[in-house]
């Protein structure tokens, strides 16, 4: 027994529907020792649910399709749980034992491999089934099986063999927890988010909801909140919190700029913090820090809302929406996606690129090309194709997502196929000083062929950077050349369509509605795609805020006051669940809902952060096993591991 | 360019307690008045779009601060940045008047302008529309001191009766913008900030 591995025991959240309660998430973080899982499962619907993929197995003569256990892998990999679950009802005190062996978690992969195939061959085990399938009587089972119908909403399929009368409507959809936060009226107060960027002298640059008359009262008072505690407490005030309503209000103060941001969503301090931290380094991407100080110096009273571009109110804007609305995982991760493509491909294509840049040496010298990406961009996100960096250099994510949203901004308004020279700074590279970006769009397809559904075009864009103002020229001739190369090398076939795009149910991992793993050394991470709602852009929003709050309120599950993990190694549960009373007053006072039974909110997601790897986990409704979603971690892990030199670029061209 | 923004005018308004700040400025802003007297706390924010000679719109933004001794550690954080500032004293306080000079001495003392000889204060004599028997400052030194201090506009004005109100309003937000756009054109653009970069030089890396 290996006592120093332990992990944090279920923190459990009672939400309501007008509110999480966020308090209870801090009661208790049980350690224990692996050696002894505590298996907290009340015979409801965990169990049932994942009792039956043996009964259905078992009773193959009812059931017109009997290849169905085999022929789908997510039923198959929840046999394994069916034996806990059975041993847990007749024998409880005993499983510890066998189950200790599965559940042990340990940052290496390998072992949850062995694990896997055990399972595989208990499932080949008829033996173990039938004696399984015993303990449960005929009426028991339908029951289940309705039960099971209900719970699991991500494989609609599995439904295919029930041969029962009761077909309940299924959707793939997670129910939302956060029902506060939505916005109540129309007007700027109503908003559950705002964001308002000033100047010191409490003149308005920006905000993101909100007309001039109303907001500029609210900037002469967040200037005299900031300036109070700067002058009579010499210190920079962090953060309001208005427990009773759930307000923050969170403060930076960067001389000659401030910034506010406003929250009703449950959000920390921190989290508004790192968000008015992007908006800040947008502002300087666009100025420059030398610059904007020189633009106040001796003029306090500086306007700087004429100084800036329109693109640059838009670019504001959109970041805005990013945070607000989108899951972003970009920036709450503080890492990239990677396209994904073959090893030997990606390695070809960072090839051809090196090779240029060697044959070329005589027209783009050493030192004219700072750092190079091709980019792939659909649905308004990024993924990194090929990497071009001097060896030991990289750019900081912040200024990569600083440079995606000019790009993005370009593309949204781009006639024809655009070369574009953008003077922009990065400010984590450095703060006082421009780079110079060469932009060049190579290719948009789209991969669905009948519609022209703007969520199915994908872009492919070029981007060179340069320290040198006048290195547009060589950056073009050479941009012009590598993709030259890699067309007639047939090498951009490779990046200008998703061939590899994964859904969750590619992954053995059962139970798993959604999750995000990034590995720490490449600051990249993977997520599977979303495949509910592209078609409407509202719901799109409201179910990615949905995943959004979950990942934050697992994220938050596990950092200090400071926003940093509480330790190195975290292993998280958590469990979202409504109060009966609740939802009872919420049936009454929605008429609509009347005629529908409302999912019960019985959630579970789970937060893994090691040295080497962060996975985040949300669970579809009805889930509350810890085991099953541990094996399911356990298997994205590995997945994400075989797949690593796919899913991620481990080196990139360097010179 | 049409998606220019308009002009935000920072206008700040200082002068004894009680001497009629609130009210002037309700009554420019909103067009009311209050019998009521209600010494402010810190400071008030009140917006009006103003159109200034007829061509130029700019939002101003004024910043009604407290008369109140115990409230002047703010200051600075008040004054900083202001394109105009209106000293307000009060026709039957002698105090009032006399203060005037050190208001404004703690504003260029706080306020950090570009040039104190040149920046926009307006001033104003508030409550004419009291008897003439309760007015203890005459117009006279009040034209004497608009003069010391460098020949700066004067107003009397009444915040009950909205005597002379928008006339000084629109004094106000025309140095305003004056001022502002002084200090706008004081600045060249310069974007020649690119960064010296030495690929061999490790200096410069970014370790993420």
């Amino acid at each position: 027994m290996n006592i120093k591995d332990q992990y944090l025991d279920t923190t459990s959240i009672s939400s309501l529907r007008s509110g999480v309660r966020p308090t209870k998430s801090q009661t208790s973080f049980n350690i224990q020792s692996r050696a002894q899982p505590s298996l907290s499962i009340n015979l409801d619907n965990t169990i049932v649910q994942t009792i039956i993929p043996p009964v259905n197995n078992s009773l193959s003569g009812d059931i017109e399709d009997n290849s169905l256990l085999h022929s789908h892998p997510r039923l198959r990999s929840m046999q394994s749980i069916s034996s806990i679950a059975s041993r847990r009802t007749t024998r409880p005190n005993t499983s510890s034992d066998q189950l200790s062996v599965n559940t042990s978690f340990n940052p290496i992969i390998e072992q949850s491999f062995t694990y896997c195939n055990n399972n595989n061959n208990n499932i080949d085990d008829p033996s173990t089934i039938r004696t399984q399938d015993a303990a449960f009587g005929e009426e028991i089972r339908k029951d289940l099986i309705d039960r099971l119908a209900q719970s699991i909403y991500s494989y609609p399929t599995s439904l295919a063999g029930n041969t029962n009368e009761f077909k309940p409507v299924v959707s793939n959809e997670i129910p939302d927890v956060f029902i506060n936060d939505n916005q109540i009226g129309s007007t700027f107060q109503s908003h559950a988010k705002n964001f308002f960027i000033l100047t010191s002298a409490g003149k308005p640059i920006f905000s993101m909801f909100g007309e001039d008359k109303e907001i500029i009262p609210y900037m002469g008072i967040i200037n005299t909140v900031v300036s109070y505690f700067q002058i009579n407490e010499s210190t920079n005030i962090k953060t309001i919190k208005l427990n009773k309503t759930k307000q923050t209000f969170a403060f930076t103060s960067k001389a000659p700029i401030i910034l506010m941001a406003y929250s009703r969503r449950g959000e920390t301090t921190n989290e508004l913090m790192t968000q008015l931290d992007l908006l800040y380094s947008y502002l300087i991407s666009s100025i420059n820090e030398r610059q904007l100080k020189r633009l106040f110096h001796n003029r306090s009273n500086f306007d700087l809302r004429n100084f800036l571009e329109v693109t640059d109110f838009d670019n504001l804007r959109q970041i805005c929406s990013l945070l607000s609305n989108k899951l972003y995982p970009d920036f709450g991760l503080n890492a990239l996606q990677c396209f994904v493509m073959r090893k030997n491909e990606r390695a070809r294509i960072h090839d051809t690129i090196h090779n240029l840049l060697i044959n070329e040496n005589k027209n783009i010298p050493r030192g004219t090309l700072l750092y190079g990406l091709i980019l792939s961009y659909k649905r308004k996100m990024f993924k990194l194709c090929a990497v071009i960096r001097p060896k030991g250099h990289s750019l900081h994510t912040i200024d990569l997502q600083l440079l995606f949203s000019l790009i993005t901004h370009q593309f949204e308004n781009r006639d024809g196929d655009q070369e574009l020279w953008l003077p922009i700074c990065f400010p984590k590279f450095n703060s006082n000083g421009f780079l110079y970006s060469y932009i060049k769009y190579l290719s948009r397809s789209n991969s669905n062929n009948l519609g022209s559904s703007s969520s199915d075009i994908e872009d492919t864009v070029l981007v060179l950077i340069s320290a040198q103002k006048d290195a547009f020229y060589k950056l073009k001739t050479f941009g012009d050349k590598l993709w030259n190369k890699l067309q007639s090398d047939k090498l951009n076939e490779y990046f200008i369509k998703d061939r590899f795009k994964f859904r969750i149910s590619d992954i053995q991992a059962p139970l798993v509605h959604h999750f995000m793993y990034k590995i720490k050394k490449y600051v990249q991470y993977v997520m599977p795609e979303i495949e509910i709602h592209n078609d409407d852009t509202n719901k799109l929003n409201r179910y990615e805020n949905k995943l959004k709050k979950f990942y934050g309120h697992l994220y938050n599950s596990v950092v200090d006051d400071n926003g940093l993990p509480i330790n190195k190694t975290i292993l998280n549960y958590l469990h979202w669940e409504e109060e009966e009373e609740e939802e009872v007053e919420e049936a009454e006072g929605n008429e609509i809902e009347n005629d529908f039974q409302r999912e019960k909110i019985n959630m579970m997601g789970l937060i893994w952060i090691t040295p080497q790897f962060e996975l985040y986990l949300i669970c579809n409704n009805g889930v509350n096993n810890k085991e099953i979603v541990l094996r399911s971690a356990k298997r994205i892990i590995s997945w994400c591991k075989k797949y690593e030199s796919r899913l991620f670029i481990q080196e990139g061209a360097t010179f | 360019m049409s998606t220019r923004k308009k002009n935000i005018l920072k206008v700040i308004i200082l002068g004894d307690s009680g001497v009629g700040k609130t009210s002037l400025m309700h009554r420019y802003v909103n067009d009311k008045y209050s019998q009521q007297y209600k010494a402010t706390i810190g400071a008030d924010f009140l917006t009006k779009e103003v159109n200034i000679d007829s061509d130029k719109i700019a939002t101003m933004q004024v910043w009604d601060t407290a008369g109140q001794e115990r409230f002047q550690s703010l200051g600075v954080a008040f004054y900083r940045g202001a394109d105009c500032c209106v000293l307000v004293y009060d026709v039957t306080n002698t105090k009032s008047f006399q203060n005037i000079k050190s208001w404004r001495d703690e504003f260029l003392v706080h306020a950090n302008v570009s040039s104190p000889e040149t920046f926009p204060f307006v001033l104003l004599g508030n409550k004419i529309d009291a008897d003439d028997s309760k007015k203890v400052v005459s117009n006279k030194a009040a034209q004497d001191l608009a003069a010391s201090l460098g020949n700066i506009p004067l107003f009397f004005t009444s915040a009950k009766t909205a005597i002379n109100v928008d006339t000084a309003f629109q004094e106000i937000a025309r140095s305003a913008l004056q001022q502002n756009q002084n200090d706008a054109d004081a600045f060249e653009d310069d974007f020649n900030d690119a960064i010296n970069i030495q690929l061999d030089n490790d200096t410069n890396s970014c370790s993420c």
